[in-house]
């Protein structure tokens, strides 16, 4: 994950802190330790509580006599949106699955999928969005409001009929909603799933959607979810 | 008719003199080329992100060392402090290692290029 921009448009504050786990890469986040640790720690891919901050540099924890103490770098706005590619499985670096169209629906608000594509309701993507990236609806999306094992159903039909062979993107995220927030991240903490059920993972706030409407390898390799860190150690509310 | 002239052997120093002068010596040649206040190559030789502010960054050379200026959007600074005086500043400039690129984000400002670009 990036940081893509602060809420209040502000630079961002960029602290030092003693770290109490070693942080591989770069673009993960920090937590506050338990008791008895050497300083913040690396987060979680799927439950997250206490963040401190999205991460900038690598460091190696080490207990032994004249090595480095490990400091990491954070970025410990609780404004900060965080810029996060979509992938499929818990690999970073992997395409997005694709839903086609098999059934041709008139009045816009049916997706039936075709055999082999990940089931609506298995993970559950109710309360998602699904966003059309082939067909004469390119580059809308809808909020998902049901689910059974074939078919998404959107309460705000597409603009034009849904033909049988159109594609979507199914994702278990919508901005700002009370069901469709969290993000399960990958092994790496830089990316979150798409093969996930709605409402799992790390304790984010869904922003914003990005989807790459250029092509469906685009869409499928380039688009974004954009959150905030929903339990922030800055933010005096836990 | 005065004072006589006293000679002073130059090469005679005191104890404190020549502790004082070797003292000097060695600050010299450890300013020379690093940043003051603190080690930032230390930094560099661990790959962590560099933050240093207006009056330290021309000391930086972040080529040298393979670190590039880490841009984000709307304002190119960060809030910290400087690695070099410790100075806390709302206008640091922020180099981070060339292998991290990739995860922390790159946004790189294109002031120069385009038809509304400052242009050279």
């Amino acid at each position: 994950m990036n940081l893509a921009y602060l809420l209040n448009g502000g630079a961002p504050l960029i602290k030092r802190y003693k770290s109490g786990s070693t942080f591989a890469a770069a673009g993960g986040y920090a937590t506050i330790t338990a008791d008895g640790g050497a300083g913040v720690v690396l987060g979680l891919a799927t439950t997250v509580a206490d963040q401190v901050g999205l991460s900038l540099d690598t460091t190696t924890y080490s207990t032994t006599q004249g090595d480095a103490e490990a400091v990491v770098s954070l970025i410990v706005n609780p404004d900060a949106v965080l810029r996060i590619r979509m992938g499929r499985t818990a690999t970073a670096g992997t395409q997005l699955q694709v839903t086609t169209n098999s059934a041709a629906n008139t009045a816009g608000t049916g997706i039936t999928i075709t055999a082999g594509d990940d089931a609506p309701n298995s993970e559950e993507k109710d309360e998602g969005t699904i966003a059309c990236v082939s067909g004469a609806n390119l580059g809308q999306s809808r909020k998902i409001t049901s689910t059974s094992a074939t078919v998404y159903t959107v309460t705000v039909p597409f603009l034009n009929d849904i033909a049988s062979g159109d594609q979507f993107l199914a994702v278990p995220w919508t901005p700002a909603d009370v069901v469709g927030d969290n993000v399960n991240l990958t092994t790496n903490l830089q990316e979150g799933r798409q093969d996930i059920a709605v409402g799992t993972g790390a304790d984010l706030r869904i922003f914003d959607l990005e989807f790459d409407y250029a092509s469906v390898s685009h869409a499928r390799r380039q688009s974004f979810v954009y959150a905030l860190f929903d339990d922030h150690v800055w933010r005096e509310t836990t | 008719m005065g004072h006589p002239l006293v000679l002073v052997p130059v090469t005679g120093l005191t104890p404190r003199q020549s502790a004082r002068r070797e003292l000097g010596s060695l600050e010299a040649k450890l300013s020379y080329g690093c940043l003051p206040g603190t080690r930032v190559t230390d930094w560099v030789a661990r790959q962590q992100f560099i933050t240093l502010c207006d009056l330290c960054v021309g000391k930086f050379n972040p080529k040298k060392y393979g670190y590039e200026r880490w841009h984000q959007p709307f304002y190119p600074y960060s809030t910290s402090q400087c690695l070099a005086c410790k100075t806390v500043l709302t206008k640091c400039r922020t180099f981070t290692h060339e292998s991290l690129q990739a995860f922390v984000g790159h946004f790189p400002r294109r002031f120069g290029k385009g038809r509304w670009g400052m242009g050279h």
